[in-house]
């Protein structure tokens, strides 16, 4: 696979982006829950040519046992990119990058959880990028809610997060590939849809005050869909309604 | 067992009812805070969860394996997230302090009794009493602690159908680990019907399904 060049346009005449995409168009999305037999929960999520792979262990108990709280549970967040998921091998193991996302995650994870209910225990998340194809970190975050929820674990409400940007002067939903390397800016949400709480923003580029409004609320319409298709995996596997 | 519906964490069940288990209120709307089936009971509305952890309950007998041994208390597990401590004094036999290894060592089984839970949900245990004792044979399986109803049945038919049909003796542990007793066949047949049962728990007509499961199995083995 070739390193991907900068288009001319992002946008062309018709308002189709690079991979024929409206602006305000998801990726396809593909989610599964319960895929593995040992984690307690789990989930695989395909999003455009996002591969990832959640497991949930726990609670459990904690060890190093300082770590543990003693009035509630801590969220352990592990966001591991495999070193074939992206086109350039990618050093095993974490780096810079992967300790501020399993950081940032795992607080927009635990904002959900009724931590409380677990004192002194663990929740353990790991997240496996298969395949690499930007917007990880919030594709990421929506498998590991769903995967939560597959472990039984008590939660507020799900979490569903995607990522709007900027190409072209255009607000665009769910940046791809191309668009995150070259475009304008980048920034990815996490909400949890009943009340639209956010539990994640995080942005890098240029936007003005409009256009951050703007693209907050298209990210957030990219959640509410995400959720949808997070419910309908997990109310599938037990016969549907 | 009639059809439920599958709510999710954070969906909208019920406005009118009283929240029950697994539930929360936020202005006038009960939310699932797991993911289960939901269920009517009388006033309140309630989720039954599909997987969880066992929580450590007074009153509950539960079936642990000694994981550390002190000089005064066992230390077991019991499939949780938090051990259970079993004091000396509590064993039915009168133990010195410091000759715990020689009654119950590291590895061993034993059906014990929670009587007491903290705030830490740290679990005292008890191991004198009815029904409480050190499992010297027989096996253990596990199945996720949400469905030991099931497994136990209405009015205990579906463990009575089970002890019934195979010629073993099985007890429950509330914390979903099971012991089974009996002859080597017989455990297996038994392991086999309970994994049965814990996949297919959700459905009904279950008892009728795994008898005529075992029934099959034994014509076979004539």
């Amino acid at each position: 696979m070739k390193t991907k060049q900068k288009p001319e346009r992002f946008i062309d005449d018709e308002g189709k982006r690079v991979d024929g995409r409206n602006p305000d168009e998801l990726r396809p999305v593909h989610i599964e829950s319960g895929v593995l037999n040992r984690a307690d929960g789990s989930c695989y999520i395909e999003l455009g040519d996002n591969k990832i792979m959640a497991a949930v262990y726990g609670p459990r108990e904690v060890h190093p046992r300082h770590l543990a709280e003693p009035d509630r549970a801590i969220v352990r967040y592990k966001y591991n990119m495999a070193s074939f998921s992206v086109s350039e091998r990618k050093r095993p193991g974490p780096g810079r990058r992967d300790k501020e996302i399993s950081k940032v995650s795992a607080e927009a994870l635990e904002s959900a959880i009724f931590l409380e209910k677990y004192p002194n225990s663990v929740i353990d998340v790991f997240v496996e990028i298969i395949e690499s194809a930007a917007g990880t970190r919030a594709t990421s975050l929506t498998a590991a809610s769903v995967a939560c929820a597959d472990a039984g674990i008590p939660m507020k409400d799900l979490i569903a997060s995607c990522a709007s940007g900027k190409v072209d002067d255009t607000i665009v939903l769910d940046v791809n590939e191309v668009e995150d390397n070259y475009g304008q800016a980048d920034l990815p949400i996490a909400i949890m849809p009943k009340n639209e709480e956010i539990t994640l923003l995080q942005m890098d580029g240029n936007l003005t005050r409009n256009e951050f409004e703007k693209a907050i609320k298209l990210a957030k319409k990219g959640c509410h869909q995400l959720y949808e298709e997070q419910k309908k995996a997990l109310k599938t596997r037990y016969g549907g309604n | 067992m009639v059809h439920r519906e599958t709510v999710i964490p954070g969906e909208k069940i019920s406005t009118k009812l009283k929240p029950g288990k697994n539930t929360y209120k936020e202005g006038n709307n009960i939310y699932s805070t797991i993911y289960g089936f939901k269920n009517k009971r009388n006033d309140t509305i309630e989720v039954l969860p599909i997987k969880s952890k066992y929580i450590p309950k007074k009153g509950d007998k539960v079936i642990g394996i000694v994981t550390d041994i002190s000089f005064n208390n066992w230390f077991l597990d019991i499939n949780s997230p938090y051990d259970a401590r079993l004091p000396v004094s509590l064993h039915p036999e009168y133990i010195e302090s410091g000759d715990l290894n020689q009654h119950i060592e590291i590895g061993d089984a034993a059906i014990i009794e929670i009587v007491e839970v903290d705030k830490e949900l740290q679990a005292d245990a008890n191991m004198d009493g009815k029904e409480l004792k050190k499992i010297t044979q027989g096996t253990i399986t596990q199945i996720t602690p949400t469905k030991v109803p099931r497994v136990i049945g209405k009015n205990a038919s579906m463990i009575s159908m089970l002890k019934r049909e195979t010629d073993c003796e099985i007890y429950v542990g509330q914390n979903g680990r099971i012991w089974i007793n009996g002859e080597k066949q017989n455990i297996d047949k038994v392991t086999k019907a309970i994994q049965m049962i814990e996949k297919e728990a959700h459905k009904s007509g279950l008892t009728n399904k795994i008898k005529t499961y075992l029934k099959n199995n034994q014509q076979q083995e004539k």
